[in-house]
């Protein structure tokens, strides 16, 4: 009889090695793995991507998958994917963790990083126990749920309560992807691989901190077969653990955001352009940051703000890298032209800037801020001119909202240079009207 | 090994732990554990008698130790509805690759 021809529909994903699981008999480790390879496989990020292992059972899991690892200390997963996701902002940075390790030993450093909204994604396999020391009680572990280290059970009057990692870490920000699935059956693994992407996604596309909380099993500790196991999660667990999305921001369109750094130096009226633009964005309804930087003295030294405008609330006012850069002299384009991202905006002063950025992939606006002013007769409102243009190339602030904010920046004895700010603001966006027309011309 | 059904699976006995939840996962009752042990001491699951594989993927999609590989006989219609159907869209070259 002729063999039939076949195909293969379900195999091992290539992100996973070949090196078998070390883990005992249907321990939700390996299904977790597993899910984790394929989404790699699926969103093709197993070159750039960097694992953080942590301590438990799952401490050697750097052996399971065919990307770069690193082991780090007990419960500082979280800590370490910052820095390499800080010092490599192209990789795919991920921690894989057991309740041992991120809701005991752990849990310091995995609310600050999801405070700070790091770009990072966390797989966080919940057991209840920790497994890999033999069965004793966790932060995790359910009420009345015996264990070898208190075998008449949880005693919340003793231990408290268990610790419900989801639901604490999505109330921290809404630049987060936080879910909780689990994998007791084909149905619920098929939604956490989907968790998991999501969670993935969130990290690629630059949009927040996403972290993924499985329901497993531990058939050795909990002393139930792998059958029973499963059965338990959905009858004992679940109740207390409910699976879900608590803070999505996988739900409606891209966030819009626009990271703005402000630079010159001391005098120039940096400080001034960057409340300016963060209360012209408040009166527009959008959310905002102001974050400034600068020394001890008034005029001379080198001065930036970072202004961050967001239809969202959010993460953290402090950014390595900017949509927008508006640089009012030589030293800031040299120093700050880098950290444009690709596709961003670097508006610069003109009149004060020999070399212009060299950079190709960003859009170059030259502002003749200065020689605009004097033309005014007013040679301090150079800034007021490149806040005109760089109003214009961020589109997200009118004049009428930024007199609004003249209004409140300026103390009162300076309310009379209102209309001349006006007329130095308009000047701007002219200015900047005029290169754009006629680059488009070119 | 061919099939009345719409698919095989094999299955890994050097990466089978017997855990058994693939024999309770395959909705057709297809899969089972051996009745010896074999050098480690473990009962490993295996193809039952039958030959009603419908390649639904639910044993794979359960196996911690991700020992089973699901085949569909070509020029067989895809199971609809089935667990794990859809959502695996196992793309490029090695996913496409004839088995023998």
């Amino acid at each position: 009889m002729p063999m039939q021809d076949v195909e293969v529909v379900y195999q091992k994903p290539d992100a996973m090695t070949d090196v078998p699981f070390p883990y005992c008999p249907g321990c939700s480790h390996g299904t977790v793995h597993r899910l984790v390879a394929e989404v790699m496989d699926e969103l093709d990020i197993t070159e750039r991507a960097i694992g953080v292992t942590s301590a438990g059972c799952s401490v050697r899991s750097w052996r399971q998958f065919d990307c770069d690892m690193v082991m780090a200390l007990h419960g500082r997963g979280p800590a370490v994917a910052t820095g390499i996701k800080r010092a490599r902002p192209a990789s795919v940075v991920f921690t894989y963790q057991g309740d041992g390790d991120m809701a005991a030993i752990g849990t310091g450093e995995i609310v600050h990083a999801a405070s700070r909204c790091e770009r990072i994604t966390v797989i966080y396999v919940n057991n209840g126990v920790f497994g890999a020391t033999g069965g004793q009680q966790a932060p995790t572990t359910l009420i009345g749920q015996s264990t070898t280290s208190y075998p008449a059970g949880r005693d919340p009057k003793e231990s408290g309560y268990p610790l419900r990692m989801a639901e604490m870490l999505s109330v921290i920000s809404a630049e987060s992807y936080i879910a909780r699935a689990s994998v007791h059956d084909v149905a619920h693994i098929l939604k956490t691989k989907k968790a998991i992407r999501k969670a993935f996604e969130i990290q690629i596309e630059g949009r927040g901190f996403g972290m993924v909380e499985i329901l497993a099993a531990c058939p050795t500790n909990w002393r139930l077969s792998p059958v029973r196991c499963m059965e338990r999660i959905q009858s004992e667990m679940i109740p207390y653990y409910p699976l879900g999305e608590f803070s999505s921001r996988g739900k409606g369109g891209p966030v819009m955001i626009d990271e703005v750094l402000i630079a010159g130096f001391g005098g120039q009226g940096i400080m001034l352009m960057g409340k300016l633009l963060a209360y012209g964005a408040i009166y527009e309804g959008l959310e905002v940051t102001f974050y400034p930087s600068y020394g001890p003295e008034m005029r001379g030294g080198t001065a930036n703000c970072t202004v961050v405008v967001s239809d969202q609330r959010i993460g953290s006012p402090v950014r390595n890298h900017f949509s927008h850069l508006m640089a009012m002299n030589q030293a800031s384009v040299d120093k700050f032209s880098e950290r444009v991202k690709p596709g961003g905006v670097i508006a610069y002063n003109q009149s004060l800037v020999a070399s212009p950025p060299a950079r190709t992939d960003v859009m170059r606006v030259a502002i003749p801020a200065n020689r605009i002013a004097l033309e005014l007769n007013a040679p301090q409102s150079a800034n007021m001119v490149a806040m005109g243009g760089l109003a214009h190339v961020l589109k997200r602030v009118s004049v009428p909202a930024l007199v609004k904010g003249l209004m409140r920046v300026l103390p009162q004895y300076r309310h009379d240079a209102i209309a001349l700010n006006q007329t130095a603001i308009q000047r701007g966006i002219e200015a900047v009207k005029q290169v754009l027309a006629a680059e488009e011309g070119a | 090994m061919t099939s009345k059904g719409r698919g095989r699976i094999r299955i890994d006995a050097e990466r089978c732990k017997g855990c058994g939840l693939c024999v309770a996962a395959c909705p057709k009752g297809q899969v089972r554990l051996a009745r010896g042990v074999d050098g480690r001491g473990i009962r490993v699951a295996e193809v039952g008698e039958g030959e009603r594989c419908s390649a639904c993927g639910s044993c794979f999609a359960v196996c911690p130790d991700v020992a089973i590989t699901v085949y569909r006989n070509v020029g067989t219609p895809p199971v609809d509805g089935s667990p794990g159907r859809r959502q695996s869209p196992k793309r490029g070259p090695r996913h496409r690759k004839q088995a023998a």
